[in-house]
């Protein structure tokens, strides 16, 4: 019995060891774990949105977002935030033919999400994207704030008011600590966008619905710069940067805490107005498989799928391709169930 | 296919490949390989596992959850039998061939990416979009693992950049399997392949040229749809695509910080200002008499015209080097005609601006002339006369009518005539290339003869982007003058037949 099986073991190494050839194949991967394993983990992460059942659907994203978080926080290195992976994007790619290994480090991640992107939707944004998870969670705890007014801007209250002056004083605040115990570079320039976003959440509270459209432009505008500032080889560091190295980075600290503010007034005001990494893939998506389409013999246009979207990228019963975050609240909420995602394999003309 | 006999299929299939994993690992735990006890004591105990156990333990994981659902009917045959098979083969091979778990995990992320976009592709879309797709696949392959081995063409063994490249064959496949399903996509991912593989070092530069021919092609629309025109426009992108390409490089080739240095220097912006003000100079000139003489050409005849339309050429046809050399020996210092100058008016031309403006002038003159002409001959005589009949005088004629009709064309030529006395250079070289006077293009000429090109380089692409911004301006500004009366008429045309139409 013994000699059969080692007579077996032996077959199963000479059928191995005919394919020897490939052992040369993936030898490059030896020791690269990191990047790897995000090719892993994101290619994982974005099957879910494929595979998981209608009912629930919602608490199993919610759960994807967390892991993806902890993906984040744990997994992966390369990143350096939304700024950073078109940083890195360009200087990976500029690698290519030189120092491969260096250039799949830093291609990964962009191209895993762009690829995704362009087969399964936008998913990235609504499924996985740690910024756009935190935006959501915290208007989840205070989305009593967001119901009703996401279109039409906040009524003017004093205590809005009080509530958008408090957000300035603190980010003003923070500003003069970290000039008097900081010197400034170029990395710290996400203190600007979050400047920008300050002014743009008092803009939003009372004038959203007349500029909402116009002010989305924004994303070409920080798209644009952010790539100008790869080729020109500076570095810009984003919101959440710090998690991803372990400098100091108190500007990327004070940003992320901006974005978190502002998301408690204006639900994704990152992704829907700042966020130059949406741009790409909204590009992306523009080219993916799967999209929700609208069945106009079924809708009823009662409005609910607007009323669920935190994107405001539904508007009666249509859903906007280049804002939708693949969330699939619209289709969950859709009572006669008008809305639903198609996969369209037909080559585009 | 019946309803039973396709329950019996998936039967077969999945629990085939269901009992064939599991049979690996029972045989792979029998040879002493797995330890699937010690495993999961380990990780019940300490939770520290060794990689290789707790792959092939989620290997086993995933089929056991996958064959159980194929067979109870639920999802895609092909997609998930083909899965369940990948799993098998990277838990059977995958061990030996890849150096960790974790890379054959990845490989196996995009072995199913690839296999779901397959089956999709075989499915959903007509059989040449399969066969673009698998043929791409081993061109990929080719490119980044087969060149390195060299069993094909060893000649290319070693001699390419892409040693190591096997982990991004992962990447572009992920690339490729994205943009399968559509061609004019197809054919971005390989303009930008081929820019990055291939075209290294320059492959920024490539990608830009080869993407913009790629948008051109598959965006040409057109009343004729045929496939010769596309050809041809095809040809054509090639021919451009190799007289952009050094441009592209020229410029994108330098470092930001380098070109921010050179704008900074002293010599350089001398330079720049003295080419923006003489070829102004030299263009306003050209302006103020050309454009009489291409309104006398186009509405008189007379003996010679034929003859003075050729002449009008000369300076584009002979070298450059001529007609410096033409230009010194007449208004040259000491020469009959440039002593006689330098005597009476006091304005002397070798070694000065007056020169440097003069070749100017010569070389640009053709450019000016020749639109002019083409701008004026395109205003119908009949609109002039009947602005005599109405009262205007021939003066007003040619200032109300025929100029403004013909300005367009005329700032198209200015521009041209600009672009070319800022660019001249043969000219200069002989009358006027000393460094007070010297010209943008000259300089750059001088820094190649003392530091070379690598130092010259920087200059080179300021040069170059600073020319066709100009350029580019020009053009722009064009378009806010009047069109030629030809295209005003087709456009009148073709607005009433278009009324026509709806009514």
């Amino acid at each position: 019995m013994a000699s059969l099986f080692s007579r077996l073991g032996d077959l199963f190494e000479r059928a191995v060891a005919n394919l020897k050839v490939l052992d040369q194949a993936l030898n490059g991967l030896e020791g690269s774990y990191v990047e790897l394993l995000t090719v892993l983990a994101l290619g994982l992460l974005a099957v879910i949105p494929v595979i998981v059942p209608e009912r629930h659907r919602q608490r199993y994203r919610l759960a994807n977002q967390l892991f993806g978080i902890a993906i984040f926080i744990f997994v992966i290195y390369t990143c350096l935030g939304v700024f950073g992976m078109i940083r890195n994007f360009h200087r990976g790619l500029s690698e290519i033919g030189r120092e491969n290994i260096v250039a799949l480090y830093y291609c990964s991640v962009p191209a895993t999400i762009l690829v995704t992107s362009m087969i399964f939707g936008p998913t990235f944004c609504g499924w996985i994207c740690p910024t756009g998870a935190l935006q959501e969670l915290i208007g989840r705890i205070f989305g009593r704030w967001h119901r009703g007014r996401k279109r039409c801007g906040h009524p003017f209250s004093w205590k809005l008011l009080a509530m958008a002056l408090a957000v300035t004083a603190i980010f003003l605040g923070w500003m003069a600590y970290l000039s008097a115990t900081r010197v400034f570079f170029v990395e710290d320039a996400s203190i600007y966008w979050s400047e920008v976003l300050v002014i743009l959440l008092l803009v939003l509270v009372w004038r959203m619905g007349a500029w909402d459209a116009r002010l989305r432009r924004l994303r070409v505008l920080s798209f644009a710069i952010i790539v100008a500032a790869a080729i020109a080889s500076l570095r810009i560091t984003s919101p959440v940067h710090f998690g991803f190295n372990k400098v100091y980075d108190p500007a990327s600290v004070l940003a992320t805490v901006m974005v978190a503010l502002a998301a408690l007034v204006v639900p994704h005001v990152w992704c829907r107005y700042l966020c130059p990494w949406r741009e790409a893939i909204a590009w992306a998506a523009k080219h993916s498989a799967r999209r929700l389409a609208t069945d106009p013999a079924k809708c009823t246009h009662c409005g609910k799928c607007a009323d669920v979207c935190g994107v405001d990228a539904v508007a009666d019963g249509k859903v906007d391709p280049r804002e939708c975050h693949m969330c699939l609240k619209c289709v969950d909420n859709c009572p006669t169930k008008a809305i639903a995602l198609k996969e369209d394999w037909k080559p585009m003309p | 296919m019946n309803e039973r006999s396709g329950k019996r299929l998936r039967l077969l299939v999945a629990g085939a490949l269901l009992a064939g994993h599991v049979a690996n690992y029972a045989i792979q735990a029998l040879l002493g390989h797995l330890h699937p006890i010690g495993f999961l004591r380990e990780l019940l105990g300490s939770g520290k596992v060794d990689d290789h156990e707790l792959f092939q333990m989620l290997l086993l994981a995933a089929n056991l959850a996958l064959g159980p659902a194929l067979i109870s009917g639920r999802g895609n045959l092909m997609l998930g039998a083909g899965s369940m098979f990948l799993i098998l083969a990277h838990a059977w091979v995958g061990v030996r061939v890849v150096p960790d778990p974790l890379t054959s995990g990845a490989a196996l992320v995009v072995n199913i990416l690839v296999l779901y976009v397959g089956t999709r592709l075989s499915e959903r879309l007509p059989a040449k979009h399969l066969a673009a797709f698998a043929a791409s696949y081993f061109a990929l392959f080719f490119i980044f693992v087969e060149i390195k081995w060299g069993f094909l063409i060893p000649a290319l063994k070693g001699r390419t950049g892409m040693g190591n490249a096997e982990p991004l064959f992962l990447l572009f496949v992920m690339g490729l399997c994205a943009c399968a399903r559509s061609w004019r996509l197809l054919a971005w991912f390989w303009a930008v392949t081929v820019s990055f593989t291939f075209l290294q070092p320059y492959a920024w530069e490539s990608a830009v040229v080869l993407c913009f021919i790629v948008a051109a092609l598959f965006g040409a629309r057109g009343a004729l749809r045929s496939p010769t025109a596309l050809v041809f426009l095809g040809v054509g992108l090639a021919l451009a695509g190799l007289v952009l390409f050094p441009v592209v490089a020229a410029i994108m080739g330098e470092s930001p910080q380098n070109l921010g240095n050179i704008l900074g220097d002293e010599r350089i912006q001398k330079a720049v200002g003295r080419t923006l003000v003489t070829a102004t100079a030299s263009t306003l000139f050209l302006v103020a008499l050309a454009v009489p003489l291409a309104y006398a050409l186009a509405r008189l005849h007379f003996p010679g015209r034929s003859l003075l339309l050729a002449a009008i050429d000369v300076p584009i046809v002979i070298p450059q080097s001529v007609a410096g050399l033409a230009l010194v020996r007449v208004f040259g210092a000491g020469q009959p005609l440039g002593g006689v100058i330098e005597n009476v008016f006091g304005v002397r031309f070798d070694g000065t601006l007056w020169g440097v403006c003069l070749a100017q002038v010569f070389v640009a003159m053709p450019f000016i002339v020749k639109a002019a002409l083409a701008a004026f001959e395109s205003v119908p005589v009949e609109l002039e006369l009947s602005a005599r009949t109405l009262g205007a005088s021939p003066w007003n004629a040619f200032r109300r009518v025929a100029l403004p009709l013909a300005s367009r064309g005329i700032f198209l030529g200015a521009v041209l005539a600009w672009a070319r006395a800022a660019g001249e250079f043969g000219a200069l070289l002989f009358i006027a290339s000393n460094s007070e006077v010297e010209t943008a293009p000259v300089l750059a000429w001088n820094l190649f003869g003392s530091v070379g090109s690598a130092q010259a380089g920087p200059l080179v692409a300021v040069l170059l982007g600073f020319s066709l911004a100009m350029f580019f301006l020009l053009q722009l500004a064009t378009r806010t003058l009047p069109r030629p009366a030809v295209a005003q008429n087709a456009d009148a045309t073709a607005a009433a037949q278009r009324a026509e139409a709806t009514a």
